[in-house]
């Protein structure tokens, strides 16, 4: 069973020490490149957040039941649940929050992180709440980082004192090292 | 190689492509047998789905061109796989999920949905080639630092004379973001193509 | 995207999926085998890396009954040269249980073993780079297999799983039990009899001594020593007294008392005297102490010396003892003549180096005046984040009582 500390622990597991975008390489890719408000990467974390709940949610007893015979179509309907939890949480939260979610909900919601999570999960063999739990703190943790990686980008940066050869994505990768780098400490 | 390079950057995709794809880029340059894995992987992957979808784009309807697209990767991607961890185990073990979450990854979607879904399928298998081979050559310079400085191995066979000199750091998660940005910085400044870069970044 | 387009993409979809499983099902015929066998090398690895000559396994742990819960996986070598176990142990400092693989001949002795996932803080393997090979060749018995000092939690859960791994093969009939020699029998009886004597280091043997031991904190000797077939063990104290016991643990030092005697002599020549070190702080403590006279001890505790003396007119009893925390541990404790503690001092407590530091937040003066009055050793020995120093003085205090109970008893 599950005590509240091992909860805590899974969660911030998630947040920090086992970051997926920035320690786990899995949905870099897309965290780096968000150029969004704040705001906006707040909803767009908390949302896929969502769609890593309900993957895995889906995904967890797919595998233990259908899946043990057939192995190799693992990976084809582990996306395929996520392109249609995606696409059914789109057309919900267009009527919700228009504001906030374009098509850009989709292109981003369907990252590595939601997938990797998926086959993480199962290679674990993690019970069910386990895995609940860690979704909800991986996608927490993929929606701080979102929110540092805007915050950065959104301040002015003073493109003369970085060498001409690092501008642009060199000096974007060893920020993220370096907050990598921090985060690994706390492995120990 | 220089003029590869200067074409690969100057043609608008890269720094793009690498951001796109730094997470994989990064999760497979630990080892080099691992690097030119990831690599085929890709190549493949991205040059049978853009043949695969500049066939097929016109019976995709707008709304659904997303999902098919992502979902023909990860059939390819899933064919790949399983091909590799017959006759490669090691590589699939060491990549993980890494090999899976290329099903998603935008890079591919990208080649698929802006190259092949707009263009013929000469053009578009062009590119996802040049893609393709760029990442790779990214991906193996990047592992072949980091597996002899950072692990004294390489192909997975010892470097006595390196043994007591390994930075363990390279081996790990900063290694891999230093090494890329180094990498990168390095092939800008050989090529000279920064000031084009920059152009395109603040677009 | 509306519902209808959300359909029909769905459509889409599943014909893919269709297509592709089709495909898969297809190239399942040629890597299903391929994979599967690679899967199966794979868990046999580490297997044939402790049994070489192993041609193929078998998993037979769902056939044995009684298997413990540390104990992983049992396979058998399918042309009978023998088992391999996997088991897994952990301890207060694991953070992950660590997992060993060991291979057991037909004939029950270890062919091979292997440590496979350590994350223990302390690495009992630096500590001891031959521990692990010193279980080769050994049998169920695991003669002269100790701990490694220092990484003693890790190394005694090391133990404790190959040991579980032998009975599970001993209890299902597979292999047949190793036989301990007496000489084994009478030193796994040292740490009860003796428990004072701390850090065994081996000493040199001679005469019908065929093993002799030194504690490391100078709490006296301990031998295996023989009179004709029969092998006894003779425990020596700092004092100098010796007691024998016979293998089935029985005391039997007045049938054996040559054996004593030369157990004494072998003792008195390399013993280290703490009584003038004890007599030097009783006078630094007490001004007036007059008549300081040694105590022959009794007990087989870590405590190394004792005397009584008079101060003021009263009687008073020191102990000396050489308890282990993190360090050696020398440990001055005065009782008076009811046996409640007048007087508490170490000549270093060790605290700064234990892992927290509590040095700077633990005021000594009043640590020390603490035990004043105490005739029976308690809790307030102990300070959280020093524990291993402040459990050696909590022993040191309870060693006292129980020395000075000895000496008051037998004067009665």
């Amino acid at each position: 069973m599950l005590t509240v500390e091992m909860i805590l622990g899974i969660l911030l597991a998630g947040l920090l020490s086992d970051n997926y975008a920035l320690l786990h390489f899995l949905g870099t890719g897309a965290v780096m490149e968000n150029e969004r408000s704040t705001k906006q990467s707040v909803v767009l974390g908390l949302g896929t957040t969502l769609v890593m709940l309900i993957t895995n949610a889906i995904c967890w007893p797919l595998n233990t039941y259908l899946l043990e015979k057939v192995p190799y179509l693992q990976t084809m309907i582990f996306v395929l649940v996520v392109l249609i939890v995606v696409e059914v949480l789109h057309i919900i939260a267009k009527k919700v929050l228009d504001n906030y979610c374009h098509a850009d909900f989709v292109k981003f919601a369907i990252n590595g992180a939601v997938l990797g999570l998926c086959i993480h999960n199962v290679e674990h063999h993690l019970s069910y709440v386990e895995t609940l739990v860690t979704s909800l703190g991986v996608g927490l943790g993929l929606m701080v980082t979102m929110c540092v990686f805007a915050k950065i980008k959104g301040e002015p940066v003073d493109e003369e004192a970085i060498p001409a050869s690092f501008r642009g994505l060199p000096i974007a990768l060893l920020t993220a090292g370096m907050i990598a780098l921090a985060l690994l400490a706390l492995n120990f | 190689m220089k003029n590869f390079f200067k074409a690969c950057l100057l043609r608008g995709t890269p720094s793009m492509v690498l951001a796109l794809g730094a997470g994989f880029v990064m999760a497979s340059s630990a080892d080099i047998r691992a690097a030119l894995g990831m690599g085929a992987a890709v190549l493949i992957s991205m040059l049978l789905t853009s043949i695969v979808v500049s066939a097929i784009h016109k019976f995709i309807p707008a709304y659904a061109k997303l999902p098919v697209y992502l979902l023909i990767i990860t059939g390819f991607v899933s064919i790949i796989e399983m091909v590799m961890e017959a006759f490669f185990p090691i590589v699939v073990d060491m990549l993980g999920a890494h090999l899976a979450a290329l099903a998603v990854s935008a890079v591919i979607y990208r080649d698929a949905e802006e190259i092949a879904d707009h263009s013929g399928e000469w053009t578009s298998i062009k590119a996802a080639l040049t893609t393709g081979i760029f990442l790779t050559v990214i991906m193996v310079i990047c592992a072949l630092i980091r597996e002899t400085l950072g692990n004294a191995t390489l192909w997975g066979r010892e470097i006595a004379f390196l043994a007591n000199y390994k930075v363990t750091a390279l081996a790990g998660a900063f290694g891999a973001y230093l090494v890329l940005a180094c990498v990168l910085a390095a092939i800008k400044k050989l090529t000279g193509a920064e000031e084009h870069l920059e152009g395109e970044e603040h677009e | 995207m509306n519902i209808k387009h959300l359909l029909k993409t769905i459509a889409i979809l599943l014909c893919i999926v269709a297509v592709f499983g089709v495909a898969m099902f297809g190239l399942n015929f040629l890597t299903g085998p391929i994979i599967e066998a690679n899967n199966k090398g794979a868990e046999f690895a580490p297997l044939l890396a402790v049994m070489p000559e192993a041609e193929n396994f078998e998993d037979v742990t769902a056939t044995l009954a009684g298997v413990p819960e540390s104990v992983i996986a049992i396979y058998k070598e399918t042309t009978g040269k023998g088992y391999v176990v996997r088991a897994k142990a952990s301890t207060q400092y694991s953070k992950e249980p660590m997992e060993i693989t060991f291979g057991v001949t037909a004939d029950g002795k270890i062919c091979g073993i292997q440590l496979d996932v350590y994350t223990d803080s302390i690495d009992f393997r630096a500590k001891d780079a031959n521990y692990i090979s010193s279980y080769v060749e050994k049998d169920s018995a695991l003669a002269d297999i100790g701990t490694v000092s220092g990484a003693t939690y890790s190394s005694s859960a090391f133990k404790t799983a190959v040991s579980d791994g032998f009975s599970a093969l001993i209890s299902n009939q597979l292999i047949a039990e190793g036989v301990k020699s007496d000489a084994q029998i009478l030193q796994e009886m040292i740490p009860t009899l003796a428990p004072g004597m701390l850090k065994l280091e081996e000493a040199t043997a001679s005469g019908n001594i065929e093993k002799a031991l030194k504690a490391g904190n100078d709490a006296g000797f301990a031998y295996v020593i023989k009179n004709g077939e029969a092998s006894f063990l003779a425990l020596v104290n700092a004092s100098g007294i010796c007691k024998v016991y016979d293998v089935a643990g029985a005391d039997v030092t007045d049938a054996q008392s040559a054996l004593a005697d030369e157990a004494k002599a072998h003792a008195a020549a390399s013993q280290k005297s703490y009584a003038e070190d004890l007599n030097t702080k009783i006078t630094r403590l007490f001004a007036d102490a007059s008549e300081i006279t040694a105590l022959e001890l009794n007990t087989f505790n870590t405590v190394v010396a004792g005397v009584s003396f008079k101060s003021n007119g009263a009687d008073y009893y020191g102990f000396y003892s050489r308890s282990y925390g993190y360090n050696q541990m020398d440990v001055y404790v005065i009782l008076d003549a009811n046996g409640a503690i007048a007087n508490l001092d170490a000549k270093a407590f060790f605290f700064d180096e234990e892992y927290f530091h509590v040095d700077d937040t633990v005021n000594l003066t009043d640590y020390k005046n603490g035990f004043a009055g105490q005739t029976e050793a308690g809790d307030n020995a102990m300070i959280a984040g020093a524990t291993m120093t402040s459990n050696a003085v909590k022993q040191a205090t309870a060693d006292t009582f129980a020395t000075f109970n000895a000496i008051k008893g037998g004067a009665q």
